[in-house]
């Protein structure tokens, strides 16, 4: 097993990483609906305002700007929207690096928006995952965080075990 | 030369306006919004709750009645067609409050014991836990249902805690406040079966048969052992 580090902030990867700060509270579907709508829409505001006015700003400070912005956001949208304070750790590792480029800052713009669809879409089958295993069913890991990494751990060897796998995707296996 | 130092210079002014802008936003957050959210709950949850606890409809609540300042809310099964020395309201059960705090905030915590003290039902009323933590209170958390299974322990000087992952601090507070009811109940069960509303009802006691009207004019014509013809007659007759 190799990790391609090299591009890691292109991997999609990324998404189940962004995951991880709010992994604790999805305990329910509205409780992963909830965190997903507010950390899109976190993103996408984020990623739209840099993305527009990047020119604006002195090459030097854009990196502190994008920090003040990051701060300001997690105070008031953890308010607004009822969710974990956290949430903007899941923002911040969802935005691409390729917003503050710019050259490349509408292609990361689309990566971003590509990202938010399937971060939502993980976050509302967490909080399924979690309910139905727990309120349905009665096992107790999860009632635990847990119980989501083993479910995650189970597909991903599933994923990796599938007939034909390693086969197709030997060539892009680094050395 | 000039071009580009203009241009610097707008962009500072956008920079300083711009950190002007998130300052603000900030300060009109601090002073508009609490600083932790919490959850609150409405304010007929007890009543909700209660009806929920009662699943059928032989078994009510009635109003609440003090013992020693707390408030006891009994759980009733009503015999519509009691037996001989079965009550009409029977006493099978009673629910109280009990407060505790955590290091994030207080909680209302409601108990259920049967008469005999074992502790039949435990979940939140009212909590303000911050978000993240607020799930140890819901219903069939792992704090209640340890606490459920572990009560007989609780009753100890020295009970073991049930340990949550997490969450010590939280699970130590739930559980001593479920310990102070227990003991509570324990001291007071007495009182409680002594002062509920329907203590001074009596058990039902079946009423003699009534002969019908043929089986009277049968005793008087036909007296039977039971010594009704062999009265004296009187002295008028």
């Amino acid at each position: 097993m190799s990790l391609n580090l090299k591009n890691f902030n292109r991997s999609p990867a990324r998404v189940f990483l962004a995951a991880l700060p709010v992994w604790e509270v999805l305990i329910s579907v509205e409780r992963g609906l909830t965190h997903g709508i507010v950390i899109v829409a976190g993103l996408i505001l984020t990623a739209s305002f840099f993305t527009l006015f990047l020119l604006c700003f002195p090459p030097r400070l854009i990196r502190l700007s994008y920090f003040l912005w990051l701060a300001v956001m997690a105070q008031i949208c953890s308010h607004l929207g009822g969710v974990h304070p956290l949430w903007i750790m899941s923002a911040a590792l969802l935005m691409p690096e390729d917003i503050f480029r710019k050259e490349l800052r509408w292609f990361g713009f689309k990566r971003a928006l590509f990202r938010s669809v399937f971060f939502i879409v993980l976050l509302i089958y967490l909080g399924a995952a979690r309910q139905i295993f727990s309120e349905r069913f009665w096992v107790w890991s999860f009632y635990l965080p847990v119980g989501s990494f083993l479910l995650l751990a189970f597909a991903s060897f599933m994923w990796q075990n599938q007939p034909g796998h390693a086969e197709r995707y030997k060539e892009q296996v680094a050395p | 030369m000039s071009r580009a130092l203009g241009i610097s210079i707008l962009r500072g002014c956008f920079f300083l306006a711009y950190v002007a802008a998130l300052a603000f936003a900030l300060i009109w957050a601090r002073e508009t919004m609490p600083l932790y959210q919490t959850i609150q709950v409405d304010a007929n949850v007890l009543q909700l709750k209660l009806n929920d606890l009662s699943s059928s409809q032989e078994e009510i609540f009635k109003a609440p009645f003090t013992v020693n300042q707390k408030e006891i809310f009994p759980l009733y099964r009503v015999n519509e067609r009691p037996q001989e020395g079965q009550r009409k309201h029977e006493l099978i059960a009673c629910a109280f409050q009990v407060n505790g705090e955590t290091l994030y905030g207080p909680f209302e915590l409601l108990l259920l014991t049967d008469m005999s003290g074992y502790l039949l039902h435990v979940s939140a009323i009212h909590h303000s836990q911050p978000l993240g933590t607020d799930q140890l209170f819901r219903e069939n958390s792992l704090i209640f249902e340890s606490i459920l299974m572990s009560q007989d322990a609780l009753r100890n000087e020295f009970y073991p805690r049930p340990q949550v992952l997490g969450a010590p601090q939280i699970s130590a507070a739930v559980a001593e406040s479920v310990r102070e009811g227990l003991l509570f109940f324990d001291r007071h069960a007495s009182e409680i079966a002594a002062l509920h509303p329907y203590a001074s009802e009596l058990p039902f006691k079946a009423p003699e048969p009534e002969r019908s009207l043929i089986g009277q004019i049968i005793d008087t014509i036909n007296p039977l052992d039971t010594g009704a013809g062999d009265e004296p007659q009187s002295e008028e007759f």
